[in-house]
C-alpha cells in the first residue's frame, strides 16, 4: 500500500476529555445500553415525525432523521477516520465485532448508523463525508460481518452534532454514532 | 533398476489411491509404462501398470486394459496376479498386479544360462500356468525371458508376468525396423509374423526362450526382416542340448504349429513321461496328441519334420516383407497374410471390438478385430490411403456374414468427413463424424443417418459444424468466463474466424486459475486455430473497480512515473519499498475542455483521488491548461521534499505489495456532484460510480489507466 505521508492525511489520536468510545464495552454491556435507550427514548426526545411504533415484526421504512441522544445514553464508537478519508484502517474494523454480534442477536429492528465530522471544510461537504463514513461502516458490517442489509440505516449529519462543543475541529467530533432505530 | 524420467506417467514417490507408493519405474512400453509401488497400507510390494495419458481417453485401450485385467480371472501360482484397473483423479488408468521379487530369466541368461534340469523345471512350472490361461482362451502373445521371473530365484517357482494383451496395439511400435523388428520377434512363432495366434504360439516361445536361457544368449533370428522370416520358417538349432530337455524344444519350436504339441497338456504329460523314464532316451515324445480344443483347426499332423526346409511361401515373404519396409508400415500382420498359411485358427473375440477413426487432430487409425485376412488387407489399404494406421487382430466372432464388406462400405462413406469414428462391438455399430460441409454432412447422413449397412445395426450421427466461428460465439464465452471487467477480442474478422485464424483475446482476470479456465473454454470453441490471450491479472480491489467503469475508448491520456529523489522516468512502472514515486498526467493536445478525475486505487483496497479533492479541488480542464496549447502535463502525485497542504506524495510501504492503478476519467462535467474524500475504500467508490452511471446525465468520454507494482526488495 502506498501510505501517504502528507502531513494533511496524519491520524491523531483523541484524547479529548468528551471522548466517550463505546468500542470497549462487552456485548452484554452494549446491549444492555442500546435496550436503555429504546426504553428512554419515548421520554426524552421528541419523535422524528412518524409516530408509528416499531412492533419489530414489519419492515421499517428508513428512517434518516437524527435526534440527538442524551450523551449518556448515546452509544458512541470512536472509529476513528484520517483527516478526510471515508476509509476504515484495519484496526478500526476489528472494533467493530462485537458490536455486529450484539446487532445481529438483538430483537431491535433496525439500527442507525450515523456519521459526524469535525467542523473542517464547507458544510456541504462534511455532510457528504459523513455520510459516506456511516456507509462505509455499514459496509463493513454488511459484507464482513453478514448483518442484514436492512437492519441498518447509514445517515451522515456532518459537522452538526460534535461531542465536543467547545472545540468543533477536534478529532474526537470525527466518529460514528450507533442508535436504535425509530 | 530403471532411471525415472521427468516424463514418466509416475514419478517416486507419487501415492496413487491414497494407498500405492511408486518405487520406481520397471520398464516403458508404447502405450504403458511399468512401476513398483508399496500398498502403503499392507506394505506389500505391487506392480502397477500405467496406461499412457494420451490413450487414456481411448476406448480402443481401454477396452484392452480390461481385458487385461480378465487375466485375474486365472488362478494359477504360475501367472501373476491381477488386481484391478483404477483410474486417478486426472483421468490416468492403470492396472494393479502382484510384484514378483526374484530375477528374470533374462537375468539368468545374462548370467551364462541355466541348467538343463532346471529349464526343465521351469518349463514344467510355466506348461502350467499356460494351461489355465489357454484354457480360459487367454493367449499370452509374447513370452519371452524378461516376462518369465523366478520367483525367489527357485526354477519350479517360476512365474509368467504381464499379459501384454495391449501392447500389441501400440502405434509406437508401427515402424519396426532393423533390429527393433528383430528383437519383437525373436521368441514369437513363424505363423505370428502373418498376425496368427494361438496358444500353441505361447508353446513355440517356451522352447524359444528356454533354448536361449540354456545357451546363455539371445538368438540370432537375423538383423532384418527378411532375414528374420527366413530363419523363422527353419527349425531351432538345439545341437548339443541335453536330453530330455533337447527334445521338449524341438517339439516345441517346429515351424509349423501342427507339428508342435498341441496343448499345454501334451506338454505336461510329455514332461511327465519324459521325467518318469528317466534312463531312457527319447527323442521325442511318442504320446498321441489329443484334438486340440478349438473345432475348426485341421486334424495335427503327428509326423514329425526332422528338417523343415524353407516353403515356396517364404520366397513370397520376401516380396511381401520388402514391400511393408519400404512404405514404412509395421506390425499389421495382414501384410504376412498368407505366408505361413496354416489355416483358419484364429482365436475368439468376446466382445468382438473394432475401432476406426480420424480424430480431430492425429492421423486415422483402426484397431481391434477382424474376421478375415481380406478384410484385414481391404480395411488396411483404406486407412494407410487416408495416411493413417492399422493393428488388426484376426479373430472370430459373433458376427454376421457380412459385417466384413458392411465395415469397409462404413469406413468408405465417412473417410471424407474431417473426423469421424466408427465403433463397433459386435454387429452394433456408433458412428460419429464432425464437418463443416453442409453437402460432406447430407451424403454421408442419406447413406448412413437412418441405418447402417447391410448387416449392422446402429445409425450415424454427423454434426455438421459451422465453417465459420463468429465473433458472437466467441463474446458468449468471454462473457462467461470475465470476472473482472470485460474480455475482447481483438480484430474478429467480419464473417467470423476461419479454420486456420487465430483468435486473440485480451483483458483482466482476477486469478491465474481463471485463466486457464478461459483457455480451455476458449479451446473448446475455437477447435484447431489458435488461441492466444493476452491477460492482466489484477487483484480483488482493481477487479472490483474494473467491474463498475463504463466500457469507453481511451482517450490518449498518458501516466508518466518517475521518482522523487531524481530526474529518472520508471517506464516498468515497479516501485520498490520506501521508494517515492511521482507521477505525471499527460493531457492530449486535443483534450482542451472537460473536466478530469484522477485517482490511485490502491492495492489495500484503498482509493486515493488524487484530483480533485478538498485540497486541490480544480478538475476543469481549461482552467488547469490556463491557457497552454498542445500535450500537457499535470503533476499528481509529487516528490517528498515538495510535499505541501495541497499536494500529496507516496512512498510504497511494506505492508501491502501487488498492483495499484492510476486512473484517469474525463467527463463533460465533473465526475460526482460532490468531492470525494481523499481517501475512501474501493467499495464506497464502486458504489459512487455505479451511482453516478444510472442517476447522473453524466457523459463519461474517455478512461486511461495505467498498472503500478510495489515489490520488495
Amino acid at each position: 500500500m502506498y501510505r501517504s505521508i502528507s502531513a494533511v492525511l496524519l491520524v491523531l489520536t483523541a484524547t479529548s476529555a468528551f471522548a466517550q468510545d463505546d468500542s470497549t464495552l462487552t456485548a452484554e454491556q452494549l446491549a444492555a445500553k442500546f435496550i436503555a435507550q429504546q426504553a428512554t427514548r419515548g421520554l426524552v426526545i421528541a419523535p422524528s415525525g412518524d409516530a408509528a411504533p416499531a412492533d419489530g415484526a414489519t419492515a421499517l421504512p428508513a428512517d434518516t432523521t437524527y435526534a440527538s441522544v442524551d450523551p449518556n445514553a448515546q452509544v458512541n464508537f470512536q472509529i476513528k477516520f484520517a483527516f478526510d478519508s471515508a476509509a476504515l484502517a484495519p484496526d478500526e474494523i476489528s472494533k467493530l465485532a462485537t458490536l455486529c454480534e450484539v446487532i445481529k442477536t438483538s430483537d431491535i429492528a433496525q439500527f442507525k448508523i450515523i456519521g459526524h465530522t469535525d467542523a473542517s471544510g464547507a458544510d456541504s461537504y462534511n455532510q457528504n463525508l459523513s455520510l459516506l463514513r456511516a456507509e462505509e461502516v455499514k459496509r463493513r458490517l454488511v459484507e464482513d460481518c453478514e448483518v442484514p442489509d436492512t437492519k441498518l440505516v447509514a445517515t451522515g449529519v456532518g459537522e452538526a452534532f460534535p461531542i465536543d462543543a467547545s472545540d468543533p475541529r477536534a478529532d474526537v467530533n470525527r466518529r460514528v454514532e450507533f442508535q436504535v432505530g425509530s | 533398476m530403471t532411471e525415472s524420467r521427468p516424463s514418466d506417467i509416475f514419478q517416486p514417490g507419487v501415492l496413487l489411491n491414497n494407498t500405492y507408493r511408486i518405487e520406481n519405474i520397471l520398464g516403458r512400453g508404447g502405450t504403458s509404462e511399468v512401476y513398483k509401488a508399496r500398498n502403503d497400507i499392507s506394505g506389500r510390494f505391487v506392480a502397477i501398470k500405467a496406461l499412457k495419458s494420451e490413450f487414456s481417453g481411448d476406448e480402443g485401450y481401454l477396452t484392452l486394459m480390461r481385458r487385461e485385467e480378465e487375466i485375474r480371472e486365472i488362478r494359477h501360482d504360475a501367472v501373476v496376479r491381477y488386481s484391478e484397473n483404477h483410474r486417478t483423479p486426472s483421468g490416468m488408468i492403470y492396472l494393479v498386479m502382484d510384484y514378483v521379487e526374484g530375477p528374470g530369466l533374462d537375468a539368468k541368461m545374462k548370467q551364462g544360462g541355466m541348467s538343463a534340469p532346471d529349464l526343465v523345471a521351469v518349463c514344467r512350472r510355466v506348461a502350467g500356468g499356460l494351461k489355465v490361461a489357454h484354457d480360459r482362451r487367454i493367449i499370452h502373445r509374447d513370452l519371452s525371458p524378461d516376462n518369465i521371473i523366478l520367483r525367489g530365484d527357485i526354477p519350479s517357482e517360476a512365474v509368467i508376468i504381464d499379459f501384454g494383451i495391449a501392447k500389441d496395439a501400440n502405434p509406437g511400435a508401427q515402424t519396426i525396423v532393423g533390429n527393433e523388428f528383430a528383437g519383437k520377434y525373436a521368441y514369437a512363432a513363424p505363423e505370428q509374423l502373418s498376425g496368427q495366434t494361438d496358444a500353441r504360439s505361447d508353446l513355440y516361445a517356451l522352447g524359444a526362450l528356454l533354448l536361449a536361457t540354456f545357451r546363455g544368449a539371445r538368438p540370432d533370428i537375423g538383423a532384418n526382416p527378411m532375414e528374420v522370416l527366413k530363419k523363422k520358417a527353419l527349425a531351432l538349432d538345439t545341437s548339443g542340448v541335453p536330453e530330455p530337455l533337447k527334445s521338449l524344444i524341438d517339439k516345441l519350436t517346429q515351424p509349423d504349429p501342427a507339428n508342435r504339441f498341441q496343448s499345454a497338456d501334451d506338454l505336461l504329460s510329455a514332461i511327465d513321461h519324459g521325467m518318469d523314464e528317466r534312463t531312457v532316451v527319447v527323442p521325442r515324445p511318442k504320446t498321441v496328441v489329443p484334438p486340440p480344443p478349438q473345432p475348426a483347426r485341421p486334424t495335427p499332423t503327428p509326423k514329425p519334420v526332422p528338417k523343415p526346409a524353407p516353403t515356396k511361401r517364404g520366397s513370397g515373404g520376401l516380396i511381401a516383407v520388402a514391400a511393408v519396409v519400404v512404405l514404412g508400415l509395421g506390425t499389421a500382420g495382414a501384410y504376412f497374410g498368407g505366408l505361413f498359411n496354416t489355416g483358419p485358427t484364429l482365436p475368439v473375440a468376446d466382445p468382438y471390438l473394432l475401432t476406426v477413426e480420424k480424430p480431430e487432430t492425429g492421423p486415422v487409425r483402426a484397431s481391434g478385430d477382424v474376421p478375415s485376412e481380406a478384410i484385414a488387407t481391404a480395411l488396411t489399404k483404406a486407412v494407410t490411403d487416408l495416411g493413417g494406421t492399422a493393428d488388426l487382430t484376426l479373430a472370430t466372432g459373433n458376427i454376421n456374414e457380412s459385417w466384413g464388406a458392411d465395415l469397409l462400405s462404413v469406413v468408405a462413406s465417412v473417410a471424407p468427413l474431417e473426423s469421424w469414428k466408427v465403433d463397433m462391438t459386435g454387429n452394433d455399430g456408433v458412428v460419429t463424424g464432425i464437418t463443416t460441409d453442409p453437402a460432406a454432412h447430407d451424403t454421408v447422413m442419406a447413406a448412413l443417418g437412418t441405418a447402417l449397412p447391410g448387416s449392422l445395426k446402429g445409425k450415424a450421427d454427423i454434426t455438421l459444424k459451422p465453417q465459420f466461428l463468429t465473433a458472437e460465439a466467441v463474446d458468449k464465452v468471454l462473457a462467461e468466463q470475465a470476472d473482472c471487467g470485460p474480455l475482447e477480442q481483438q480484430d474478429p474478422p467480419a464473417l467470423g474466424y476461419g479454420k486456420d485464424d487465430a483468435i486473440t483475446v485480451s483483458g483482466h482476470l482476477s486469478s491465474s486459475p481463471k485463466q486457464v479456465q478461459l483457455f480451455d473454454a476458449m479451446s473448446a470453441v475455437a477447435g484447431n486455430r489458435k488461441v492466444s490471450l493476452g491477460i492482466t491479472l489484477l487483484n480483488d480491489p482493481l477487479c472490483e473497480i474494473e467491474g463498475t467503469l463504463p466500457e469507453v475508448r481511451s482517450g490518449n491520456f498518458r501516466f508518466d512515473f518517475g521518482f522523487g529523489d531524481r530526474t529518472e522516468d520508471n517506464p516498468s512502472g515497479r516501485y520498490f519499498v520506501g521508494e517515492n514515486p511521482t507521477i505525471d498526467l499527460m493531457i492530449p493536445a486535443d483534450v482542451t475542455d472537460g473536466f478530469v478525475s484522477v485517482s490511485i486505487i490502491d492495492v489495500s483496497g484503498n482509493v486515493y483521488h488524487v484530483l480533485p479533492n478538498m485540497n486541490r479541488p480544480e478538475d476543469n480542464v481549461a482552467t488547469l491548461r490556463n491557457g497552454a496549447t498542445g500535450a500537457f502535463l499535470l503533476r499528481v502525485a509529487y516528490p517528498l521534499a515538495e510535499n505541501s497542504a495541497k499536494t500529496i506524495a507516496f512512498t510504497v510501504d511494506p505492508a501491502t505489495l501487488g498492483k495499484s492503478k492510476v486512473i484517469v476519467v474525463a467527463s463533460d462535467k465533473p465526475l460526482f456532484a460532490e468531492l470525494r474524500p481523499t481517501t475512501e475504500s474501493v467499495g464506497g467508490y464502486a458504489a459512487a460510480l455505479k451511482n453516478a452511471a444510472e442517476t447522473g446525465d453524466l457523459q463519461i468520454r474517455a478512461i486511461d489507466s495505467r498498472i503500478l507494482t510495489s515489490v520488495d526488495k
